[in-house]
């Protein structure tokens, strides 16, 4: 058993020695600032939309791109992880998971993604941006047998942007041509916030449940700039504002029975159908004047339940393996609103989610906490393979196909790490009218866990 | 280690930001198939508006010595595309502040008016007869129109003069002088008098005097003249008789009545539109051949376009626009956009636009609209715009 739980609970950071108690005082405060800094500067810029449309043509379509971040652990590991537990990392992938805490932990994270998007007969464009990846925070409410998570994420992502230059005759009597720009942008997106409880119901089954209200905006723009003195630069745009609430139940389950030395969990969620209510409105903006086209439309937006397995095996304690499998059922998405690939009165090009993903994670120092620091690193890789939800033509299916891998740098703050990701992709392809999206991110996380809330011994 | 470690991490803060601040730039048209499909292309449309007559709206004609009209205009004209019309001029002074004792000591002996004449538009070949009334009450001139008649109280003189730029002087009764002895050596004379009217009763020209070398004298020592400078002007419209040349469609200067213009376009000829540009094009013609040897006539230089809601009260002037040489006039302006694209927002309560001279301007000068021409040779509006159907 003891091997087994390896799986779910890390070694205990707590009793390794440490440098003085001053210089790791002001170490955490070094490190709190820059997790300030990354909720302060990149939540607002992800909040003003008109900063983050440097992304994929496909986030266009449906609610926007899936976006699916839940530990920086878990996406250097192909992004699975349901079956995942660790002391050291907030799984919010599986509110069970959330059980295995005994440090009250705080985590975040940026995303950088640069993209080179390519058709068939076209010069390719690069876009490039920024944005938060989450931030998770948790903690025990029983050390290592019930715990809380609080995340905030990225949901769906919009986030394009298409330029394209033109001359228009605008003057038929003297003929002068005058060029211009026209830039179709789409930005913002469907942030998840949640709240969830973790519980070990015994040392083989951990349950666990999590409320998830999703919102957000998705803004839809044409900008028409003829960068000329003469012409008033005016955009259409087009916001529609969602809100709901939808639930997740989890679970994860030790298999017994297995060799010494090793270990193996199942894991799995279920994510509960919602409904979304939406308002869309248009408008005209020129400068700071902003007028309303036609009327505000509001209706339901039905989200799709959804369910995912998953499965960590651990041959040795310095090596995890995973593997994944997640399903949401797009194929029966429907919606009061149209959206780009979806027309509530017409054959919607949506399909069901799929997604595989696995994972390998070597740490050489395992649970040795007075191991070497160059032990305690960990290294990750992944790779997945994802069908999107929805595609801009009927007939055609956008996959994706991706390599991730990681570092985990030990911290001298016990409990604390700085983990760096990468992800290598491709999405789509570039036949049929379609694009090729070619992206590489790059993840920095930082992931901080201390002791709060403890009552001072005794005597 | 740690120590290697940590110090590394002091660049976690500049790699943040570099991370926020990073983001390349090359956009394309990559992805244009999969979002122009729910939007719409810039174009150009050509639209005819028509005028659509005049209507009653004054130019502006009031002015002080600071602000607004330069000059007063009165006398009556047979004009060959307006037809015969006639003007009315109002001037009032203001008494200067360092007038000596000596002048207030003893009686008015002598007043005339010292007028700079610096406008004429008719014909100056014979005299003009103007009548010189006194005006009986206070009157305000800034913003003044020209469909705004004061009340003249009694004849003071009739004078006769040729229509000749320069100085002239009218000099003023002695019934007068010694009726108005008091009031003109008093310290309250701006309250006191209110001005004279001009009008013409004979004569085929419209003269206009200058505030600048314009003045109301009077002496009461010999060799010592008070000047009463011009201090407001104000000039009044009306026609003679209505007898326009019917080939044309004119606009003066001076004015108690102004021209319309409509589109006829309305929200369903764009649809919900983003407008870019709007250039509204005119072509005034040539009627110098329809005066008469000795007509002295200036072309006015510029007119301005505004817009009128539906309301009548509710008028914003927009641009004014230079006649070329070959009378073509030009209205181009974000202004003018921002008002079209109001309006087919339809939040504007836009009814149609208006031609007016700029009150810079200041005559009665001319232009006209040949009446019955193609469309081509017509007004026209050339619109720049982005459909968002």
């Amino acid at each position: 058993m003891a091997l087994e739980l390896s799986l779910l609970i890390r070694p205990s950071i707590e009793t390794m020695n440490f440098p003085n108690e001053s210089r790791t005082y002001g170490m955490r405060i070094n490190l709190i600032i820059c997790l300030v800094l990354m909720i302060g500067v990149v939540v607002p810029s992800t909040a003003n939309a008109q900063s983050q449309t440097d992304g994929s043509i496909y986030s266009r379509f449906g609610l926007g791109l899936r976006q699916s971040f839940t530990s920086s652990k878990n996406q250097a590991m192909g992004g699975g992880g349901l079956a995942l537990s660790s002391s050291q990392y907030l799984n919010t992938s599986n509110p069970s998971s959330y059980s295995d805490q005994y440090l009250t932990r705080f985590a975040g994270g940026l995303t950088y993604e640069s993209i080179t998007a390519s058709s068939d007969g076209s010069p390719s464009g690069t876009l490039a941006a920024s944005s938060l990846s989450g931030v998770n925070f948790g903690f025990p409410l029983k050390s290592n047998v019930t715990g809380v998570g609080f995340s905030f994420a990225p949901y769906s992502r919009v986030s394009y942007r298409v330029d394209v230059e033109s001359t228009v005759i605008s003057d038929p009597t003297t003929g002068t041509a005058s060029p211009y720009v026209t830039s179709f942008k789409g930005n913002g997106g469907l942030q998840s916030l949640t709240a969830g409880i973790g519980h070990r119901v015994n040392n083989r089954l951990f349950l666990g449940a999590s409320i998830d209200f999703i919102f957000g905006i998705l803004e839809e723009s044409q900008n028409t700039l003829f960068n000329s003195a003469l012409y008033t630069d005016r955009s259409s745009v087009g916001s529609t504002r969602m809100s709901g609430i939808s639930t997740t139940a989890g679970f994860r389950y030790v298999v017994p029975g297995m060799p010494a030395n090793q270990g193996l969990v199942l894991g799995g969620t279920l994510h509960l159908p919602t409904t979304l209510k939406a308002t869309r409105s248009r408008a005209l903006v020129n400068q700071l004047d902003r007028d309303t086209l036609g009327t505000t439309l509001s209706g339901d937006v039905n989200l799709p339940f959804g369910f995912g397995l998953g499965v960590a095996y651990q041959p040795v304690p310095k090596w995890t393996l995973v593997a994944d499998f997640e399903f949401e059922n797009w194929g029966a998405f429907e919606s009061d609103l149209d959206f780009p690939g979806y027309e509530s009165n017409g054959d919607p090009n949506t399909s069901n989610r799929v997604r595989a993903s696995a994972g390998a994670e070597f740490w050489p120092a395992a649970r040795n906490p007075f191991a070497s620091w160059s032990s305690r690193i960990a290294y990750r890789l992944g790779l997945y393979t994802e069908q999107s939800y929805i595609s801009p033509f009927p007939d055609e299916n956008i996959r994706s196909i991706g390599v991730t891998g990681g570092l985990s740098i030990p911290s001298l703050i016990p409990g604390t790490t700085i983990d760096f990701n990468l992800d290598v992709g491709q999405r789509g392809k570039s036949s049929n009218g379609l694009i090729q999206d070619r992206y590489i991110r790059f993840g920095l996380n930082l992931n901080f866990g201390e002791r709060w809330f403890e009552r001072p011994p005794l005597g | 280690m740690y120590n290697l470690f940590w110090s590394k991490q002091r660049f976690v803060v500049p790699l943040l930001s570099l991370l926020i601040l990073s983001a390349c730039d090359d956009p394309s048209p990559i992805g244009l198939n999969l979002v122009d499909s729910q939007s719409g292309d810039t174009q150009v449309t050509e639209f005819a508006p028509s005028f659509a007559g005049h209507s009653n709206f004054g130019d502006v004609t009031g002015g002080t010595n600071i602000t607004g009209a330069v000059r007063t205009l009165f006398g009556t004209v047979s004009d060959p595309v307006v037809g015969p019309f006639s003007m009315t001029g109002y001037m009032d002074f203001i008494n200067s502040s360092n007038v000596s004792s000596e002048f207030r000591a003893a009686a008015v002996s002598f007043a005339d008016l010292e007028l700079n004449l610096d406008y004429i538009y008719g014909d100056t070949l014979n005299p003009v007869t103007l009548d010189i009334y006194e005006i009986g009450a206070d009157w305000i001139s800034e913003s003044g129109r020209a469909d705004s008649f004061l009340d003249a109280q009694s004849l003071v003189t009739s004078t006769t003069v040729m229509p000749e730029k320069g100085v002239f002087h009218i000099p003023l009764p002695s019934t007068w002088i010694s009726g108005k002895d008091a009031v003109l050596r008093s310290t309250t004379f701006v309250d006191e008098f209110h001005g004279f009217a001009l009008r013409a009763s004979q004569g085929s020209a419209v003269l206009g005097v200058h505030f600048s070398g314009s003045s109301l004298r009077a002496s009461s020592v010999p060799g010592d003249t008070v000047n009463f400078s011009l201090s407001k002007v104000l000039s009044a419209s009306s026609f003679v008789s209505d007898a326009a040349n019917p080939e044309y469609l004119s606009l003066r200067d001076g004015a108690a009545e102004t021209i319309s213009l409509r589109f006829p376009f309305e929200s369903k000829d764009f649809g919900e539109a983003a407008f870019h540009r709007v250039i509204i094009r005119l072509n005034s013609a040539d009627v110098s051949s329809l005066y008469p040897v000795g007509f002295e006539r200036s072309n006015p230089i510029a007119v301005g376009l505004r817009a009128v809601a539906v309301d009548e009260t509710t008028r914003l002037n927009i641009i004014v626009g230079e006649i070329a040489e070959n009378g073509t006039i030009s209205f181009d302006s974000a202004t003018l956009a921002n008002v079209v694209q109001s309006s087919n927002l339809a939040n504007s309560g836009l009814d149609r636009f208006e031609l007016y001279f700029p009150v810079e301007s200041n005559t009665v000068g001319i232009i006209a609209f040949k009446k019955g021409l193609p469309a081509t040779f017509g007004p026209r509006a050339v619109i720049t715009y982005t459909s968002l159907n």
